[in-house]
This record gives C-alpha cells, structure tokens and sequence, in this order.
C-alpha cells in the first residue's frame, strides 16, 4: 500500500505541473442560484394481520417519517442532500460535496428491512429414527440490511488526474431462522431441527485508485482490501448421538466464517475517438477464509477491440480469461478449531476445484438502413478444471453459441426486436446445463399516437440434453433424458387521455418446465429410476395504474396489481407416489393482491399535503399439513404526509 | 520494491512521457469522417457563445442556463478563461446561423408581448437523427480525454452495441448533475427492459419495485468485464458483494457451483423461495440422487418422505459450502 501511495504522489506532482504553469489568472464571476429545499413530514400507520409476506420489505410498526432535501451552489462548492426516513430500519440519504472540478465526493446509505419466513417442522409419525425438534415455534424473523456507498475522487487542477477513494460497507442484523440437521445427523436418528440464529454481519471493501488519461490511453490502477466479519450466532453446538458413523459428542454446526480478501485491477483504453478503440482490464484477487485456512487466487483478464471501417459497419472482438486457484486443506486436524470431540485429525477432504476459463467472442453490427440494424454474435469458451476426477465431473467443458438478431424501425412510434440463439455444450458440468439449447425472442414497440403506446415481448428457450450424470457417481446410465422449456410474455399498454389522466396496463405470463429422468436411492442400495419427472412453475400479473391530475393543484393515482404463482413437482415411479406423493410436499400456490390510492394538494406558499393508502393480500392457496406455511396476511399502510418547499 | 510496482512505474513513465506529447498532436476525433460530418455542425457557422444562445431563446433563461452553470461542465471547468470549456455549441452545433438576425431588441420584444424568439434551430446538429454511436461521441470526445469514471468497457458493452446512447439514460438538461439518482434507475431501465419489470413482479425477487436495491447495484450500465453488464468481474463477485457470508472459500465446496450463483438462482425473481430456479426438492434432484424412497418390502413410509423431500436444506443447511464436516467426515453441507 504504502509503495502505492509514493506511486500515485508521484504522479500527482508530473502531472500536476501544467496547472501551475500559467499565472494570467482572469476574475470569472459565478452565478448566483438560490439554495432550493424541501421538507415532508408525516406519519405512516401500519397495521398487519397474519404472515409478514403480505409486505415482505415492509417494517411492520407505526412510525413518523421525514424527508427533505437540499440543493445548494455557493460556488465553487455544490452541495446536494436528501434524507428519507420511513422509520428506524427503513431510511435512505444521499448526500454529495464537490469543489470546483476538484473534488468531488458521494455518501449513499440504503437501509431497509426484510421479513423472513419461520418455516414450521412437522413430524407426521411417530417413529424414533425420523423427528423434529422446533425451538422457534412462535419467534417472527426479520433482518435489517444497510448499505453504505462512499466515493471521494481529488483531481488535479486542470489536468485529468484523479485518486481515489471508493468505499462499500453492508450491515446486516436481526433474527433468522436456523434450521439444521440435528439427531446423530445421519439416516439412523434423523432430527430436523430448528431455531434462532443471532445475526450480526459486517463487510467492508474500500478501493484506493489512481486514474488518468495520457494521451492516447486512459490508464486507471486500484487496489481494495474486502472484510466479512461475522457476528451474533455466528457457530452452533450441539450434541449429537451416536452413529454408524461418528461417536456421540458436542459438535459445532452452521459456522459462518470470518473472510477477508484483496483485489488489485489495472484499466488501461485508448482514446473512444479512434477508428480502432482497444481496452484491456486485469485483476488479481485474494480470498481467505479466516476460521478454516482455506484459500482461493483468481486472476481475470479481458481485452476489447472494436473497430469501425465505416459508418455502417463495427466489428467488435472480445478475449476473456480467467484462473481460479483454489486452496483448501486436504486434511482436518484433531482438535479441529478448538473443538475436542474431534479426537483425531479428518482425512481424505476433497480438493476444491481450481480452474482456467478461457473465452472469445465476435460481434458485427451492420446498420442496413437508418430503420434496420442487424447482428450476428459468436462466442466459444472453453474451461479445464483441476481435480474434476475427485468430483466425477468432466475435466472439460465446451460451449459455443452463435445469435441473430435485428432491431427495425419500419414506421414512426413503431419499433421491432428479434432475436434467435443456439447454444452447443460439449460435456456440460451439472445436469442442469444443457448439450443444446435454443431461445427466440420477438418484441414491439408501438406508439401510434403521441397518447398511446403498446409494447409487447415473447420469449422462448427450449433445452435438452441427453448424457446425465449424478453428483459423486459414475455416469448413470439410466438417466439419460432432460428437457427443459421456459417462455416469457409481456404486454403492456399505457395511455395518455384528455384531461391529465395517463392509464397505465401491464399483463406478463412466465413459465418454465422441466422434464427429466431422476434418480432415487432404493433401500437395497440400487438406483431407483423415474423416467420423465416432470417440474413446471408458472406466474401471472396484471397491473392497472391511473393519474389524474384534474387542477394544477390537485393530483390523484390509484393502481391495481394482482400476482398468481404455481409451482409443481410430478414424479411417475410408483414408490415415489406411496403412501403420499413427494410432490405434493412441495407444491406451491399462492396469490397476491395490493391496492394503491395517493392523493396530493398543493396549498398556498408552496405547502403540500398528501395522502397515500396501500393494501397488501398474501395467500397461500395449498393447506399442506407436512409443509405448512404462514396461509394468509394482509398489510394495511395510511401515509399522511405535509411538505414545504423553498426556492 | 516488487515487481508489480517496477512494472507499473515503468508502465507509468511510459504512459506520461509519451502521453503528455500525444495530447497536443492533432488527430481526427470521430472513427469515421461521416460521424465527424454530422457531429461538427454546420462549416459555414460561427460560435456565438452561450451567452448569445441563451439570450435569444428567452425560455431557456432559467433552468437550462442554471443547471449548466451549476454542474462540473459548466463554470467549475472555467479557473482561466473565465468561459466554459464545455458549453451549449460543443453538442449542438455552431449557432451563428440560428441567430442570424435577431437582435437584443428583438428577443425583448418579444419577452414583453409573452413570446418565445423563435431561432433557426434546423441549422443546429440534428441531435434526433444521428446514429447512436455518433450521438455517444458527442459526449466522449470529451469525456475520453478526462478519465471519466465507469467508461473503460463502453465501447464493446451491451449497451453501446445495442445501440444505447448517453443521452438514453442522463438527461442532459435536467438538473445540475447528470447523475442518474439511485432509486430513479428503476423506472429508467424498465423503459427498455420490460420483461425484465414481469420478473421482479413474482413472489420471491430482490426489492427493486421496493427501491430497496437498485439495478445499479448489480449492473453497471457503462460496461463491465462480465456478460449482463455486471458490475464486478462475474456473477459470484457480484452477489457477494451483499451476500459476502456466502463468498468463502470454504473447506467443503459444492463443486464449483459457487462460481455461478444462477445454477441455482435466477437473480430477478422466480416463482420460488429464495429465488430459487427451480423448487427444492427438484432443483437439488436434477444433479442429486434422491435419499430412500423405497423401504425394505415397500415404498416408504409418510415420515421419511416427508424428512427426505419437502426441503433438501432442512438437514443440508450449509449448502453454499462449509467448513465442518459432516458425521461422515465428508462434506455433505450438514453441518
């Protein structure tokens, strides 16, 4: 760092030396702009009955809220702020400082709330070798997520030097639900368990940097340190019976582990002016895991050349690769982290897998006319992974893909899009990539008056793939099918009526399905095959806004947004269908429903009042007594609101 | 010293001693003549100075002329010349030939009667008619010369290929900063990513439509190493950014699934938990045998199913990797 630091001083002082070199300085004037602020306060009034998913980022307490904002020129300095405070684990600002061109700093801050589901256990027997152990029954979880962006760039005077400061700090605490494996925690005593887990995580990533252009190149050099501490619950022990496998003892569980981590990037780019622009980027990173000792280096390098031999015409090339080296011990020593019932040392870990990716790709965008524009794209990477004997896995993979694609504008206000890919994966890594895949995409755009748009979109992408293998076993040979299918249609139509009244509609349909051979565990210890299990989920929105603003003083919205969400898991072989299906385990279904009403008056010396209302209705539609979830909730939300505003 | 500082302080002299030369050469600043035709403006035009411009279109007296005057490229550029390097001739054109005629008197006069001058304006740039790439230049012919931030992987990212100009997303005349305001960004990146408004419409997403999370936070619109304009150099460095307790590396990996988080997940929203692709237990299924579904003499019984597959991460609850073994010594991601 401290070598850094000379370099990037030293830079400063030869770069820095034209801006000191003319003294005919001439008096220049700055204008006068008024300071303009604003400042809302209000009240918002919270009511929930039932699951916290009827407002899943919602805090659900009564609370007065605040908002204001400053925007102000003393020039040279500028000064901007706007602070939003919905209650004490919802607020925002944004706060920005610069001196002339000179300095130049921004502080954002995002905190918000999240509700998390406590998932209720069900033991539905009463056989010793399969129970449940809830230690949560009544807690409801939430965690409060802040994030903190901070930037500082000092540049030289009349000279584009800058050095810089960039900063990303995250905060996250409250209560989550821990759930575990508890018994012996193996098939002999299965106990799932669950309970509170204390959540207090801190990361922090600040990034030092100098950054220039010199004539023909823009140059920029940083380097970040990256630290993840883990507070709060952060292991768990318990006592575990004995097993087949593992004498009864205190063993720890669920530990989040302390990280810490560096990455050092050099940026260099030609001037954007060229006819032939090239830019390369390089980036050496370091992770450690602070508790076990395990490591992982990455080095990523990328390079892009886009030329332009005419108007029409641009080639662009792109080159990608990519090391990870990752490092982690191969055995576990007696006493493992202080903990003494591990009485001797743990061999036989499994190396991590390390890998080099490398990654070409090519672009022509060739401009027929000033309404046609067409694409062609081929990519091709290749990956070699280090160890992929230990893990079944191939040591190769391959992909290439080739697309089409063309953005018309035949007409005025009318715009199309199309687009046609295929992939090609040679020895793909998990069962989940495809050998081949194909995906369509349509769109139009099409506004025929100035008061009306319509867009519509669909997309298609089909997949199959015919060598299947299972994670640490050979390649089955049973399982050989996988198809997998998902399209995507959106249509929308906004309107813009006499009278300040603009009509907002929205309507999306997805849906993805898979189908493909599983297999399962036959208690002989033979392989179980179901041909064609079949998974489809699908979902379905609709959406209707209005604004009306019927006095320059007066304005009205309402909105409608209804959301319906399905889920579900078929399985054919017979003994995964006795004495209950195990799809029916995870089906899902549920619906939601909210309602919006704002209204705001503008009085007289610049005051306002406003009124908003939100209503908010969570269903779950499947009674599943092995699964049960929060079935209903309904989030009610009064915001008053009065705001001043000077300028 | 290490080698790594050798290297850049030689790179640096390098840099510097050829840069500062090269920077008073001149050189053509469009990649092809016809983009310098149609971004220089008419060659018969003088420059008139913003001034000049802002008097005669009496309109833009307030705001426009304040906001310019406000940001960095306006009166903060000017510590000499006591003029603006940047003013409203370097995008639009050379405006003699707008102004040609009117008067002071005349611009008055009309301000008195509540009327706008009305200039030549056709003899401006025709900022609405010129292709993307040529309308980009009109602000990287600058900007390429003071190290701008965020630009280093424009010119091939996604958006520059498609087509997006700078002035798609910042609003040149808007205010006095040309920052796009975080929880604006929504709004602004669904103008052309639709579909992409029906994901975060389902169950489970990040809180985007909550503008909790912002787009950017995940995205760099000026280009990025990775595919999808991410703002780190791939999928995993970007996720853990928030969700650093899921980084590692750990003793126990789950393959190298870690390095892409969308085997699992789709990051905008799905229809299952936890933006899950696929529920469990099928997602798991799909690369995992299933535990027992048969017992001895019969297909098992209500119990075990239920243990075995309503939630793979009921028992395997470290499934992002740890670092204690599981009972077998192995890392099953049980403990």
């Amino acid at each position: 760092m401290k070598k850094t630091l000379i370099l990037a001083l030293w830079l400063v002082m030869i770069s820095g030396y034209n801006a000191f070199a003319d003294d005919d300085v001439q008096v220049y004037n700055y204008p006068e702009i008024k300071p303009k602020v604003s400042i809302t306060g209000g009240y918002r009034f919270v009511d929930l009955k039932g699951s916290e998913m009827a407002g899943e980022y919602d805090y659900h307490h009564d609370s007065v809220t605040f908002n204001g904002e400053i925007v102000a020129f003393p020039f040279p300095h500028r000064f901007h702020l706007e602070l939003d405070v919905l209650n004490k684990k919802n607020y925002f600002w944004d706060m920005s400082y610069a001196y002339k061109d000179i300095v130049l700093s921004r502080w954002i801050n995002r905190t918000n709330f999240h509700n998390l589901k406590n998932i209720g256990l069900v033991d539905p027997g009463a056989s010793a070798g399969y129970t449940v152990d809830v230690r949560d029954a009544s807690e409801r979880y939430g965690i409060r997520s802040g994030l903190d962006v901070v930037f500082l760039r000092l540049k030289t005077p009349d000279f584009p030097f800058h050095v810089f400061i960039d900063g990303r700090f995250t905060n996250k605490d409250g209560d989550r639900q821990q759930r575990f494996f508890g018994g012996s925690a193996y098939f002999d005593n299965l106990k799932r368990t669950s309970q509170k887990s204390s959540t207090d995580w801190k990361t922090r990533d600040v990034a030092f940097g100098v950054n220039s252009h010199l004539g023909p190149l823009e140059a920029e050099f940083s380097h970040s340190m990256k630290a993840f501490e883990a507070g709060g619950d952060r292991v768990f022990v318990d006592y575990y019976t004995a097993a087949a496998v593992r004498a009864a003892g205190n063993y720890p569980h669920n530990l989040v582990p302390d990280l810490k981590g560096s990455l050092t990037t050099i940026k260099l780019h030609t001037s954007y002016t060229g006819k032939l622009v090239a830019s390369t980027s390089l980036s050496w990173a370091g992770r450690e895991n602070s508790s076990s000792g395990a490591k992982a280096d990455y080095f990523a390098g990328e390079g892009e050349i886009v030329w332009m031999p005419l108007t029409r015409l641009t080639v662009f090339f792109k080159y990608g690769h990519k090391d990870t080296d990752a490092e982690n011990p191969s055995v576990l020593p007696a006493n493992y982290m202080g903990f003494g019932s591990y009485t001797s040392p743990i061999a036989g870990v499994r190396n991590s897998i390390s890998s080099k990716t490398d990654a070409v790709s090519g672009i022509i965008r060739y401009r027929v006319s000033k309404g046609l524009t067409l694409k062609a794209k081929y990519s091709y990477d290749r990956q070699e992974r280090e160890h992929a004997e230990e893990w079944f896995m191939d040591e190769v993979t391959r992909r290439s893909t080739v697309s089409l694609s063309a953005d018309a504008r035949p007409a005025k206000g009318l715009k199309l899009g199309a687009k046609y890919e295929h992939q090609e994966i040679d020895r793909p890594a998990y069962n989940s990539q495809p050998n081949r895949a194909d995906s369509g995409l349509v769109s139009a755009s099409w506004a025929p008056v100035k008061a009306a748009t319509a867009f519509l979109s669909y997309n298609v992408k089909k997949e199959e793939r015919g060598d299947i293998r299972y994670a640490g076993m050979q390649p089955a040979t049973q399982a050989k099918d996988r198809d997998a299918t998902m399209d995507r249609f959106m249509g929308s139509l906004v309107f813009f009526l006499p009278g300040n009244v603009s009509l907002t509609t929205s309507y999306s349909y997805l849906h993805s399905e898979v189908e493909q051979d599983l297999i399962y565990n036959d208690f002989s210890g033979a392989d179980q095959l179901d041909s064609a299990a079949k998974y489809k989920d699908s979902a379905q929105n609709y959406t209707v806004n209005l604004n009306y603003a019927p006095t320059k003083r007066l304005d009205l919205a309402g909105g409608v947004s209804h959301t319906r969400g399905r889920a579900t898991f078929s399985p054919n072989v017979s003994d995964a269908l006795q004495p209950i299906d195990i799809g029916s385990l995870s089906a899902l279904s549920m619906r939601e429903t909210g309602y919006t009403l704002s209204g705001g008056y503008a009085f007289m010396h610049d005051w306002k009042a406003g009124l908003n209302y939100k209503y908010n209705k969570y269903e779950d539609l499947i009674d599943n007594p092995y699964n049960p979830e929060d079935s209903e909730g309904v989030a009610q939300v009064v915001f008053l609101t009065v705001s001043r505003q000077w300028q | 010293m290490s080698y790594r500082a050798i290297l850049l302080s030689v790179l640096a002299l390098v840099l510097v001693s050829v840069g500062c030369e090269a920077l008073r050469t001149s050189r053509p600043i469009m990649p092809v003549r016809e983009y310098e035709k149609m971004i220089v403006g008419r060659f018969d035009a003088n420059y008139i100075g913003t001034d000049n411009c802002l008097r005669a279109c009496h309109h833009h007296d307030d705001k426009v002329k304040r906001d310019f005057e406000a940001s960095t490229m306006g009166a903060q550029m000017s510590s000499k010349s006591g003029l603006p390097i940047v003013d409203c001739e370097s995008c639009h054109g050379p405006g003699s030939l707008a102004v040609e005629g009117l008067t002071i008197e005349k611009v008055e006069d009309d301000r008195k009667q509540g009327k706008q001058t009305e200039c030549d304006y056709k003899t401006f740039i025709d900022l609405k008619e010129l292709p993307s790439p040529a309308m980009s230049l009109i602000c990287l012919k600058c900007h390429t010369a003071n190290a701008t931030f965020n630009l280093h992987q424009w010119n091939a990212s996604e958006h520059a290929v498609s087509d997006v100009s700078c002035s798609d997303c910042h609003r040149i005349h808007a205010g006095p900063d040309l920052i796009v305001r975080p929880r604006e960004t929504f709004d602004m990146c669904y103008k052309c990513h639709e579909k992409i408004r029906a994901e975060f419409a389902l169950p489970s997403h990040h809180p985007v439509p909550e503008k909790e999370v912002t787009c950017t936070d995940c995205h760099n619109s000026h280009g990025g190493v990775a595919e999808g304009l991410l703002r780190k150099n791939d999928i995993k460095a970007t996720c853990t950014q928030c969700h650093a307790e899921k980084e590692g590396p750990f003793v126990f990996e789950h393959a190298d699934t870690m390095e892409d988080c969308m085997a699992c997940h789709e990051s905008h929203g799905t229809v299952n938990d936890n933006l899950l692709k696929q529920g469990e237990p099928f997602l798991c299924l799909q690369c995992h045998e299933g535990h027992f579904v048969r017992a001895m003499g019969g297909p098992s019984t209500i119990e075990s199913k239920s243990a075995f597959y309503t939630r793979c991460t009921d028992c395997h609850s470290t499934i992002h990797g740890t670092d204690i073994p599981s009972a077998t010594g192995k890392g099953r991601f049980t403990q």
